[in-house]
């Protein structure tokens, strides 16, 4: 999150306090959010495919994501450059991506610690058009307001996971 | 190689998707296993750079996960933590079967968010030189 984003309701908790950074040998879950409207899981396919790249490249993208969130699954992220508090109410993290000349990117998902462990809320390119810090962190917020509103929606039916759930990222 | 071209022109994304988040994956946790080889010999970053002969920045850059080291720099990072690191590469992704491959469910249908209705992706040019598009 950049400087300022979300300040509000700025988490006190730091980077490490994360369930992405606490190593298991057992892989957490880690569900993809659903609703009738959207599905995280193909938010971040039709992200990097409004690139207009190659199908190839596009995979190798989706790759990188899937490719960190693997490490989070594990505990395995180590980096507070990588991983961030970003509200408390709902308690939110971000998962954060610097993909070369496409930019930044950003995952905000929750850690209900059972059932699913993890679950990914929203997933989108960091807008960094805004002439100023503050125009650049409000399109943040806005941001980070769709993943709060999908946990509040989500949290009854447990996102939408199941037992042997196939929304679910493979370990 | 030509069977191996055939064979991807073929996959669905999903099947590409997953090769690529299996390689990754492989890479996080290379520089995940330096990093924890590194403390569990107890040495500082402060130490590497000295056993290498640069500066303590240049480690503390190198155990970034954005950061994307040279082959060379993982060689000296791994002598200078005692780590071996083991090079393994496989084909049967493309030529076996893809038994090493686990495809999550398929998404090669995507959320046309303009008219609200699943479509398939858009077939796209498959080319093999794409790797180095996204840096």
């Amino acid at each position: 999150m950049v400087d300022g984003a979300g300040d509000s309701q700025q988490a006190r908790r730091k980077w490490h306090d994360s369930l992405c950074a606490k190593p298991v040998e057992v892989p957490r879950s880690f569900h993809f959010y659903s609703d009738a409207d959207s599905h995280v899981r193909h938010e971040i396919v039709n992200t990097f495919t409004a690139t207009g790249k190659p199908q190839t490249a596009v995979a190798g993208l989706v790759g990188d994501v899937y490719g960190r969130m693997r490490a989070a699954q594990r505990g395995e992220i180590c980096d507070a450059d990588l991983l961030e508090p970003i509200r408390d109410v709902p308690t939110l993290w971000e998962l954060k991506w610097k993909l070369g000349r496409l930019g930044e990117y950003r995952l905000y998902h929750a850690e209900p610690a059972a059932d699913p462990e993890l679950v990914a809320l929203r997933f989108h390119a960091k807008d960094v058009s805004g002439v100023t810090q503050a125009i650049i962190d409000e399109a943040q917020d806005v941001e980070i307001g769709v993943a709060a509103q999908r946990y509040d929606d989500g949290v009854k039916n447990s996102w939408g996971h199941r037992k042997g759930c196939t929304d679910c990222l493979n370990p | 190689m030509a069977s191996a071209q055939h064979a991807r022109s073929v996959r669905a994304l999903d099947e590409l998707v997953e090769l690529a988040a299996q390689l990754a994956e492989a890479d996080e946790r290379l520089r995940y296993l330096l990093v924890k080889a590194r403390k569990d010999a107890c040495l500082s970053q402060r130490e590497v750079a000295a056993a290498l002969g640069i500066k303590q920045s240049s480690v503390a850059v190198f155990e970034r996960h954005d950061n994307d080291p040279r082959l060379s720099t993982i060689r000296r990072y791994a002598l200078a933590v005692g780590a071996r690191v083991d090079h393994r590469v496989s084909c049967d992704a493309w030529d076996g079967g893809w038994t090493l491959v686990r495809p999550e469910s398929r998404i090669d249908l995507v959320w046309a968010a303009q008219g609200g209705q699943f479509t398939h992706a858009a077939p796209a040019e498959l080319k093999r030189t794409d790797f180095a598009t996204a840096a």
